[in-house]
């Protein structure tokens, strides 16, 4: 669009007839452009469509509804008080000294168990005696001892 | 509203100043009000309620068209207004800043029912959709189409294009019928600010119409 009829267009699409000489003998001269404000006018006939054909006015009790509104987004909810972040610190730091009182508790009351190391002599005591030799033929010869009492009798 | 930062100005025509059309916000009796409402006075926001209620009805109705829905937005409008007053610069008037408010409110509603409407449809299998779809065509062909209706999807679809700001600026000047020179003084931006930003804001909804004439598909 050329500038003389940008400069009038506002004027032209309000249909104010207040349109310089300049723009209508351009307008006449230069079809493009008149046919872009051909365009332009239909446009804006199209946007006036939003314009509201009746006057409205709320129902009764508009305001008080407003308040109500209001008031609900500024009492917060039970969720907004858990996610707020102060209220979140809070939670944190409980949580955490709860924690360590726990803990130190359970360590406190812990029973004291050393467990001895093999190579010590009460590990020695501690594990299973190995049967050598000796001793099972000691054995062997108790039991056969006590066979051949029994088959006396 | 911006400033005039990288707008190239219109040259000036004719012999009208542009001081005239300056207005200072701060010291209108509206501004007194304004700052009460900051002062959490409960008796001026009443008063804002009832001095605006009827256009920001209005201004709801005309977008969508719908009694029913119109109240809710309009409250959410109110608390919005409630909320946000603090950060009121007036920068621009009081109406600029509402009627701004009340039309992205509509916009927010508008593109939460288009995902309730693809949530809703995207609930029916493939065959139930085409047989939707199929129907739909050939309900098109025979029934009476609602031109206004259909005009209407069309514009605010072509308007959900612009920034906010020319969203404004182009409803205050169409549906609202306000002058170049009063949307200046609304606005606090000079005339030919004003004059560029809508002629823009013309060329983008025009090439936006065009593409959507050429793909016959929804502009996205």
């Amino acid at each position: 669009m050329h500038q003389s009829v940008r400069v009038g267009l506002e004027e032209y699409l309000a249909d104010t007839g207040s349109l310089s000489e300049e723009f209508n003998a351009h307008l006449k001269a230069c079809r493009e452009c008149a046919e872009e404000l051909q365009s332009l006018r239909e446009q804006a006939r199209l946007i006036r469509v939003l314009r509201s054909s009746e006057a409205m006015e709320p129902a009764p009790g508009f305001y008080a509804r407003i308040v109500e509104r209001i008031d609900r987004r500024v009492q917060p909810s039970i969720w907004a008080t858990l996610l707020d972040p102060s209220f979140g610190r809070r939670i944190a730091m409980a949580s955490a000294a709860l924690a360590l009182a726990v803990s130190a508790y359970i360590v406190s009351t812990e029973p004291f168990r050393v467990t001895p190391l093999p190579s010590s002599a009460i590990a020695i005591q501690a594990l299973p005696q190995q049967d050598t030799p000796a001793t099972v033929a000691q054995d062997r010869d108790v039991v056969l001892a006590s066979l051949a009492s029994f088959q006396e009798n | 509203m911006d400033g005039m930062a990288g707008v190239l100005p219109f040259p000036v025509t004719g012999a009208r100043p542009q001081a005239k059309t300056r207005v200072d916000h701060r010291n209108s009796e509206e501004a007194a009000l304004v700052r009460r409402i900051q002062d959490r006075d409960e008796l001026a926001f009443r008063e804002i309620v009832e001095r605006y209620q009827a256009k920001v009805f209005s201004i709801i109705f005309g977008i969508l068209r719908n009694h029913n829905d119109a109240e809710d937005i309009a409250q959410q409008v109110f608390a919005k207004i409630y909320f946000s007053i603090g950060n009121f610069d007036f920068r621009s008037s009081l109406l600029t800043w509402i009627y701004k408010i009340t039309v992205n409110e509509c916009y927010d509603y508008l593109r939460k029912k288009r995902v309730r409407k693809l949530v809703y449809e995207s609930d029916f299998s493939e065959e139930d959709a085409l047989r939707m779809e199929n129907s739909d065509t050939a309900t098109d062909q025979h029934a009476p189409v609602d031109t206004v209706l259909a005009q209407r999807d069309l514009i605010l679809k072509l308007l959900d294009k612009l920034s906010e700001e020319d969203r404004v600026l182009i409803l205050l000047k169409e549906v609202e019928g306000h002058s170049v020179e009063e949307l200046s003084r609304m606005t606090r931006m000079n005339e030919n600010t004003i004059k560029v930003k809508l002629f823009r804001a013309r060329q983008k909804l025009l090439k936006a119409a065009q593409r959507l004439n050429r793909t016959g598909q929804p502009v996205t």
